[in-house]
């Protein structure tokens, strides 16, 4: 999940304009690099699991109100987007030489607990109740798509190919690795399938010359968790240091 | 030649008669002549006489002799000018060219026709060709010395260069170690501004700075924390210590081993009682209750108190006095209790330090405040006695936490939020702050965002509206959201500890009917990583499960030939019983499935249950044989009330001979 570029950057030109001599098929290689930021969007979850909110912005970076140490999402300075149906309207008691607030409040979907809540003089700002919300990571269990990612610079390449009536635009954006890297890695990818087909058709014969062996008698399920288990090869003992 | 010796005597005699005139000398020399006239004619008689009487043999070896005696002569005359080397022997009789003129100048007759020098004679022509060997020789051996000069002057400065060679290998070993500690500092820089800094870098850049700022006025442009909290906040492991203590040594490399001694090692004995402590390794002999004691007496008291006590149980342990592990364990607590107390006074010296520069430089804005003022200038002096005075009372009561709150950095906050800046940079400022940090930020940005609500006055609501009060309404709030995080999903329904209601439930249906053969099966395989299409908007979680596994004898023909009742063979499995829970399960009338997929072990299967969101896929090991998949025999598979069952009991075999 990456943010939506606001300028157009990929101005392509038209490919079929020779800009070379006329009559003669010019090459012409073009290389062009853009750099850009990436922020990455946050989710955030109720307490039991429902997604709540999606956010530009990590909520302990959001204004923080002092009384009951609620954050507010402010629409200029962040982009949210809020999941939650419309709760009940409460009167909170502050201290008695404060008075009443009147708060507008959101609940979850699922679970009917209320996680925002907002203000009759100003609507536009969402308040997110302390302790409401949870991170991926504090939710817990594994999710491919919802790891904290932490902001990074992208490097976009653009490279233009111009061969009188032929052409091709490559836009790529892979991190830091060059051609020769790409052939380097498939190359050793391929080691890696050939090895593992060699070690599977000796796997196959292995249990083939199998067949003659005494067949085991099944064991039972402490042997059974045990063998599951193995055992642990010996570790090797680690140079100490990290700054030579 | 000897003719020739002859006609210079007569020569000479001649020249000398005509210049004597005396008449005795003439009488003289007139005797002389007559006897050697005699003596001539003697010996000319006695020659004739041998050769008459000599043999043919004999005449043959007096010629030969006469002979070699000329040669001799010859060779003695020309002994200087002589070109065959003495080595060789040769003669012109005795040579094995057969040349009769061996010994003689050889004369190139033509040759001194064609320059004109046909009428020299022998001598000038043996004299000059004596001279011009005699120089070619000259020259050669002029040569020769040249050469071995030059040889001799190549060599030195070949050894020159092997010196100066290795001279520069010692010193490209020394550019070498400099050039790595210079990366190691440049490498530490760089971690501290991405945010990413280590133990190691944080305790350097807090030593260098404590080193070189002793008295100058510089605020530093970090946050002056107690180096304790760096190691508590990096270190987490025993690998961490242990890499940490390796990094103080080379760090002390760089930065020489004299600098901040004291410093360094107090964190070095700090980080190998922390590797102690969490290798669980037994303390000595000391009992647990006797350590809290002998930590109370360590405490309120001085390190120079301290360092006394350590001097008397050294004393001890090298008296062999007492127990001596239990002073030797006293010790090693003193040690460690000396270098944290040591390092803990050091942090407050270094914030008093800079309080006293936060003060003074408030004085002088204040005395630049008040010289613009120069009206009031009765009232200037008792104000200042009056600061004095409160200024003392404050420091006498003041904590090294206060301490530490007045020192922090305030924060710009505008910076962070300036639009000019950039991204990068904008993530970058983010990233470096602390918590603490963060919290003043936020509350900074609260304020100025003028985000308060405005609010009522309990006169102007409804009388019949129910009010909440404040502290009720984040307790309810509280209670819901743990109630909610009660419910999450654990691996194994064992370790839930205390289950909810309807988890009671599903407990007691799938607990139904166990028996004493069967036990709880909760070794679960583990997944590669799963990706769902829903798992953006669900939270993936695993289902909670209790699994039976069915036990028995297995009474073949080999078992009934070995066993009997009272002495029974292994059990082995004969089912399991799979009770999987999937409460919140959204699409209640689509039920799970399974599947059975071969592992490497060819005497087991790996069973995966798959349901819909939010439940991931879970799998269990479990022996490969053949299902009977009759009711009759056991087999049940439903999905009921939340609850999915799989029952089965393997295939049994029988024979008869």
């Amino acid at each position: 999940m990456s943010g939506v570029l606001k300028s157009d950057g990929l101005e392509i030109a038209h490919v079929e304009d020779d800009r070379g001599v006329q009559g003669e098929a010019a090459i012409i290689d073009v290389d062009d690099r853009e750099e850009y930021f990436v922020k990455p969007l946050y989710t955030y979850y109720c307490t039991c699991g429902e997604m709540a909110m999606i956010s530009d912005t990590l909520i302990n970076r959001m204004p923080k109100r002092e009384r009951d140490g609620a954050r507010v999402i402010t629409p200029d300075r962040t982009t949210a987007k809020t999941f939650a149906k419309p709760g009940e309207t409460v009167y909170v008691k502050r201290s008695p030489a404060v008075g009443l607030e009147q708060q507008y409040r959101k609940m979850c979907k699922k679970c009917s607990i209320p996680l925002f809540y907002q203000h009759p003089s100003a609507l536009n700002r969402t308040f997110i109740l302390a302790d409401a919300l949870l991170s991926a990571q504090e939710v817990g269990g594994f999710s491919g798509n919802n790891e904290e990612q932490r902001a990074k610079k992208v490097i976009m390449k653009r490279n233009v190919k111009n061969q009188g009536k032929m052409g091709s635009v490559t836009v790529s954006t892979m991190e830091g690795e060059e051609e020769e890297e790409m052939e380097a890695r498939e190359t050793a990818e391929s080691y890696t399938m050939n090895a593992r087909i060699v070690h599977d058709a000796l796997k196959r014969k292995g249990i083939g010359s199998g067949k003659f062996a005494v067949p085991q008698t099944p064991s039972s399920s402490s042997s059974s968790s045990a063998a599951a288990a193995g055992s642990e090869t010996p570790s090797v003992k680690r140079k100490r240091g990290t700054l030579l | 030649m000897g003719k020739d010796s002859k006609k210079h005597k007569k020569e000479r005699r001649r020249e000398r008669s005509p210049s004597t005139s005396d008449s005795d000398e003439e009488r003289l020399q007139k005797r002389l002549a007559e006897q050697r006239s005699l003596k001539k004619d003697e010996k000319r008689r006695q020659k004739e006489e041998m050769k008459k009487n000599e043999s043919a043999e004999e005449k043959r070896a007096r010629r030969m002799e006469k002979k070699m005696r000329k040669d001799a002569k010859r060779k003695d005359a020309d002994a200087e000018d002589t070109l065959i080397p003495p080595e060789l022997n040769y003669t012109n009789l005795n040579n094995p060219f057969n040349d009769t003129k061996l010994t003689q100048t050889f004369v190139w007759g033509k040759k001194l026709e064609r320059e004109g020098k046909s009428g020299l004679t022998q001598d000038e022509i043996t004299k000059q060709t004596s001279q011009r060997i005699r120089k070619n020789l000259h020259e050669a051996a002029e040569f020769k010395r040249i050469r071995d000069s030059r040889a001799a002057a190549k060599e030195d400065m070949e050894m020159m260069k092997r010196d100066a060679d290795l001279r520069a290998g010692q010193i490209s070993d020394t550019k070498e170690r400099e050039f790595q500690m210079d990366q190691i500092k440049e490498r530490t820089r760089i971690r501290i501004d991405q945010g990413r800094a280590k133990a190691i870098d944080l305790l350097s850049r807090y030593a260098r700075f404590a080193d070189e700022n002793p008295h100058t006025a510089k605020i530093p442009d970090f946050e002056l924390e107690n180096p304790m909290e760096y190691l508590k906040a990096s270190c987490k492991s025993v690998d961490d210590y242990e890499d940490l203590i390796e990094d103080i040594k080379t760090y002390r490399e760089v930065d020489g081993w004299a600098k901040n001694e004291t410093w360094w090692m107090d964190v070095t004995r700090i980080a190998e009682d922390e590797i102690q402590k969490k290798a669980a390794q037994n303390r000595g002999d000391v009992h647990a209750s006797v350590q809290t004691e002998v930590q109370n007496m360590f405490k309120n008291k001085s390190i120079d108190e301290l360092l006394k006590l350590e001097d008397q149980m050294d004393a001890k342990i090298r008296g062999n006095s007492g127990n001596k592990g239990y002073w030797q364990d006293l010790d090693d607590q003193l040690k460690v209790f000396i270098a944290r107390k040591r390092l803990r006074e050091h942090h407050g010296r270094v914030l008093r330090l800079q309080l006293a520069i936060i003060k003074e430089e408030q004085k002088k804005e204040i005395q630049q405040q008040e010289s613009e003022e120069l009206l009031p200038v009765a009232e200037v002096p008792p104000q200042v006695k009056i600061q004095k005075e409160e200024e003392e009372e404050e420091e006498e009561d003041e904590d090294d936490e206060k301490i530490s709150k007045k020192v922090r950095r305030k924060i710009d906050v505008q910076t962070l939020d300036d639009p000019e800046l950039d991204e990068p940079e904008r993530e970058r400022k983010w990233r470096a702050l602390t918590g603490d940090q963060l919290d003043d930020v936020t509350r900074e940005l609260y304020r100025i965002g003028c985000y308060s609500p405005t609010y009522i006055s309990a006169d102007d609501t409804m009388p019949g509206i129910e009010i909440l009060d404040e502290q009720a309404d984040v307790d309810n709030l509280t209670e819901r959201r743990n109630r909610n995080r009660g419910t999450l999903p654990s691996s194994s329904a064992a370790s839930s500890g205390a289950p909810q209601g309807a988890s009671s439930k599903m407990m007691a249906i799938a607990r139904e009917g166990m028996e004493a053969d069967e036990s709880i099966f909760g070794a679960e395989e583990q997944l590669a990583a799963q990706r769902h299409l829903w798992s953006d908007k669900y939270r993936p979680r695993k289902p909670t499960y209790l699994n039976r596994v069915q036990t028995g004898f297995d009474w073949n023909k080999y078992n009934q030939t070995h066993y009997d009742q009272d002495n029974p063979p292994p059990k082995i499995v004969q089912g399991y019983k799979f009770n999987i829970f999937y409460p919140d399960l959204l699409d209640m009338t689509v039920a799970p499935r399974f599947g059975l997929t071969s592992c490497e072990d060819p005497d087991f299967a790996i069973i995966r249950f798959k349901a819909g969101p939010p439940y991931e896929d879970i799998a269990f090991k479990v022996v490969n044989r053949e299902w009977e998949t009759l009711h009759k025999n056991g087999y049940k598979c439903q999905f009921q009330n939340g609850v999915f069952q799989l029952w089965f009991m393997f295939k049994k075999y029988r024979y008869r001979r």
